[in-house]
Order: structure tokens, then C-alpha cells, then sequence
């Protein structure tokens, strides 16, 4: 019975290569030696509460490797995460490998690991408030399918620290597959070079991640077995492009709620998914409520969760609408439209505001606003004095694409801005 | 105002309201978008604005979804 990552990767050839990023590479023989090399300071961290943070995905990825099944709970610290952490040993790996561990002044909780360790994970902030959701390996891995026979070489395109991340690392790490670690996935063509160089055939990122892959000539140097889309919504468009694009590339796109923990797999090409499965249960229940939001339930458990999404039905098929909170979808980033109502209407220079989504054919959606002006400023002179306040207070993401000057804005029944674009 | 040029006085003000620079002496029609200065968020709120000015989006309204690598080419998409 495997408990633990390590578990999985001492059954792993040691020749084989786990993770390669641009300067470094670590077979899985490697990882058992920095095991070995620990193993007193792992000792000590036996059931112990640690968090780790700010860590290269490099190191985090070994730090995984080695804390799994050690640990009694591992926080994964992202920003904007309110958790209080002082009863945490915060945990590094140095660039020796070694682990250093920076002892909470606190009285140590121990808790006894009850099955697997816990790992506390962030939510990509789709509440205005990243939520912190507790996993387990187990829970990570019920619908990954684990084949060592056949290794791929992984494309990285996210944060290990979030859930996509973590499930395309325990995909790879624990079917003794190569885990390719970008250094800056930003430099697209970079990043295509270096997959390139280390042959990598199957890549897992967003429909805004594929928009930008075809916009770069290094996308041609790729020999791709499959491809797996996720993070956002997957439109029939994105799919064609990389059909003509990878004739012979398998192509799937991954709907997965971080809060339940698992999602479903659509493989016949196609935007949205059957309506047969809302009917057919296997691993996981689907359901649609009268407000048209998707509910899940998972196998073994007992009640369904709104996953949050809007759905519609249409033909034989579902789509996928948007977020039943607004929350706006840029690339992947969830931006909160009162988030950026509130820095707007702090410029004092409009009377009223509305923030939506809009469909950009680039990055999925992005960021609109419709504001009345107070008349202190001239058009023109609005729109820039509005970009320039908000900048100081919202991340780039979340900036309005794009300001438009009305002259009213329409209160629904409720007396609320109706979002519905 | 010839769709180039509102293409060149959009770009360089999408540009100033991302805080980027243009990367490159000038824009050509060989200049690689992704080399130009302008990251995916810029380029889609370029795509954006001229949308509002142009009152068209030819990349939505094509069936097959079109990405251009140069400026050359992205000019032209417009321009058909």
C-alpha cells in the first residue's frame, strides 16, 4: 500500500529523470539520496505543522518528495492567505538540499497523522479571499490515472503551490515521468525552447497559455503526444487551432474545482461536455440547480457542493458560462468586480460604476468598466486620471482593459449594478 | 486615418497604459509581437481597444481562430 510520494518514488528507476529546469536536473536517485541525506532532520519533523514558502518549483517539488507522510499537515503559503501560522515550522531546502527547518517559537502542536498527511492549499482567489482547502494525497490522486510503463516529459505551466500544479506534479513524479520546470514561463519563447530541448510531449496550461504558444514560431519545434487544457473555459476555437496546429497531438480538456478537490475529463475535442454525464455516474455525480450551477459529487461522498459555475445546456451538450460570483477570468487570474468598483469609485472622480467580464478571444475575459463621471474632468482626461489611481491599488490583471463613459447605469429590482453583459 | 496607422497610435498607447516600452527601434512589419514589448495581457487589451474604436474584432468573428506573429501579419488580419 503506498501512504506517501516517497513511496511511489522508491519503486522508480534511478536513472530515470524527475525534474529538469534550466540549470539543474534531479533523477529519482537523486531524490532518494536527499532523503538519505535528511533523513534525522525529517525525524524531527515527524507529525509536526510546517509551511513552506517562497521556495524556487524546483525545491518545492523535492520538498514534496521528501515531507509527504512526515509531516502531519504541510501549508503550501501563497499571498493573500489569512491563516495564522505561528504554531507552523516554516521549512526550506537550501542549495545544498539541505532542509532547514526555522522553529515556531510556539508550544508545538503535535497532531498524529491520521491517514495521510494534510496539505493546505490556497484557492486562485475566486472569493474575494483566497480560501485555504485541505488535501491528501489520496484526494489529489483518485482520478489521476498512473501509468509507469509509459514516462512523458511534462510541461510545468503552473504554480506547484496551487491545485493544478500540484496534481500535473503528482501526475509525473509518481508515474516516474519528467517534470520540465520553466524558469520564467512569461518569456513564452523561451519556455517553448526549452521544451523543445528536453523533448517534451504532453503540456497542461490554460486556453490563454495555447493562445500564446501559437503566436510563437518556436511552437512548431514541439513533438506533442497530448495535450490537456484547464484553468479557465475552453472554447471550441482554442481546441480547432490546436488540432490544425498538432494533427496528431491527443487533445483533452480538464474541468476541475479545486474546492471538491476533483473534476472530469472531456476527450472528444469539443467544447463543453455531454449530457450523458450528468446522467452516468462514475467517479463523480453531476447535477444542475435551477439557478443553472453546476454541483459535484465526488465518489464516497455523501452531498453535492455548487462548484460555482454557470452552466447551459444546449443540443447534447453543457457549457461552461462563467463564475456564478462575477468573478471575472483573466488568463486564468480571478478578479472580483467589487474589488475593482471599490478602487475606482476611491478616485472620487465618477458617481457610479459597473464592472463585467467580456469575452477577449486572447486571455478568455477581461476586465470592463462603465463609469459615470462627476464631471471634474474632461473624457479623455478621466479615463487616464482612472488608470493611473487604480494602479497603485490593483495588480495589473485587474485594471479595467478597458473604461467606457455612459451616462447612466442600470439599477436591477434589487437597487444592485446588474453585472449581465 | 489608414487602419495601420490607428494600429501603430493604439499600440503605443496600450503600451503606456500597461507601463511597458516597446522593445524594439520602431514597429515593422517583421517585428515579432511577442518581441515588441506588449505581454498577452497587452495584446489582448490591444485587441481590445481597438475593438471599441473599429467597432469590429476580426479575431472573434473568424470561425478559425488566427494568431499572427509579426506586426506585419496582424495588420493585415484587420485590414482584410
Amino acid at each position: 500500500m503506498k501512504n506517501r510520494i516517497f513511496d511511489y518514488i522508491q519503486d522508480i528507476d534511478d536513472t530515470k529523470k524527475a525534474f529538469i529546469d534550466e540549470n539543474t536536473l534531479y533523477s529519482y536517485g537523486d531524490i532518494k539520496s536527499i532523503y538519505k541525506k535528511n533523513s534525522s532532520t525529517l525525524k524531527t519533523l515527524q507529525n509536526q505543522q510546517i509551511y513552506i514558502q517562497n521556495q524556487n518549483r524546483t525545491k518545492l517539488a523535492l520538498l514534496l518528495c521528501l515531507l509527504d507522510g512526515v509531516a502531519s499537515s504541510i501549508l503550501l503559503y501563497a499571498d493573500g492567505v489569512e491563516e495564522d501560522i505561528t504554531s507552523y515550522h516554516k521549512v526550506e531546502l537550501n542549495e545544498d538540499n539541505i532542509i532547514i527547518v526555522h522553529r515556531s517559537t510556539c508550544k508545538s502542536i503535535k497532531t498524529d497523522i491520521t491517514e495521510h498527511t494534510q496539505w493546505l492549499i490556497s484557492t486562485s482567489g475566486t472569493t474575494a479571499t483566497p480560501k485555504l482547502i485541505t488535501h491528501t494525497l489520496h484526494s489529489l490522486t483518485r482520478t489521476l490515472q498512473l501509468n509507469s510503463k509509459r514516462s512523458f516529459q511534462l510541461a510545468l505551466t503552473f504554480d506547484i503551490f496551487r491545485f493544478s500544479g500540484l496534481q500535473l506534479f503528482l501526475q509525473s513524479t509518481l508515474s516516474g515521468s519528467t517534470l520540465l520546470i520553466p524558469t520564467n514561463l512569461q518569456k513564452i519563447d523561451d519556455s517553448l525552447k526549452f521544451f523543445a530541448k528536453h523533448k517534451c510531449n504532453h503540456i497542461s496550461a490554460t486556453p490563454s497559455f495555447f493562445r500564446k504558444l501559437l503566436m510563437s514560431k518556436h511552437s512548431k519545434d514541439l513533438n506533442l503526444h497530448s495535450i490537456t487544457l484547464g484553468g479557465e473555459i475552453v472554447d471550441e476555437q482554442i481546441l480547432q487551432s490546436l488540432k490544425t496546429h498538432y494533427p496528431k497531438t491527443k487533445l483533452r480538456h480538464i474541468y476541475a474545482s479545486t474546492e471538491v478537490g476533483v473534476g472530469f475529463c472531456v476527450d472528444d475535442e469539443r467544447a463543453g461536455f455531454s449530457k450523458e454525464l450528468l446522467h452516468v455516474s462514475k467517479d463523480i455525480e453531476l447535477k444542475i440547480n435551477s439557478n443553472s450551477i453546476l454541483l459535484l459529487k465526488p465518489k464516497g461522498c455523501e452531498y453535492f457542493t455548487n462548484s460555482g459555475d454557470e452552466v447551459e445546456a444546449r443540443g447534447d451538450r453543457v457549457y461552461f458560462i462563467g463564475r456564478e460570483s462575477g468573478a471575472i477570468n483573466v488568463g486564468g487570474n480571478k478578479v472580483q468586480p467589487s474589488e475593482v468598483e471599490s478602487a475606482l469609485m476611491s478616485s472620487k472622480l465618477i458617481s457610479l460604476v459597473r464592472v463585467y467580464a467580456k469575452k477577449s478571444p486572447i486571455l478568455g475575459e477581461l476586465v470592463y468598466a462603465d463609469v459615470v463621471s462627476n464631471k471634474s474632468l474632461d473624457d479623455k482626461q478621466l479615463k487616464k486620471a482612472l488608470l493611473v489611481h487604480v494602479k497603485n491599488s490593483l495588480e495589473k490583471f485587474k485594471q479595467p482593459a478597458i473604461i467606457k463613459i455612459v451616462d447612466d447605469i442600470i439599477l436591477n429590482n434589487n437597487s444592485k449594478i446588474d453585472r449581465g453583459v | 486615418m489608414s487602419i495601420e496607422k490607428k494600429i501603430r497610435e493604439t499600440f503605443l498607447s496600450v503600451l503606456e497604459q500597461t507601463d511597458s516600452v516597446l522593445t524594439c527601434k520602431e514597429l515593422q512589419d517583421d517585428t515579432v509581437l511577442l518581441e515588441s514589448g506588449l505581454d498577452s495581457l497587452g495584446f489582448a487589451i490591444l485587441v481590445a481597444t481597438l475593438e471599441e474604436e473599429l467597432d469590429y474584432d476580426p479575431f472573434s468573428m473568424s470561425d478559425v481562430a488566427i494568431y499572427p506573429k509579426t506586426f506585419g501579419e496582424f495588420v493585415a488580419i484587420y485590414e482584410k
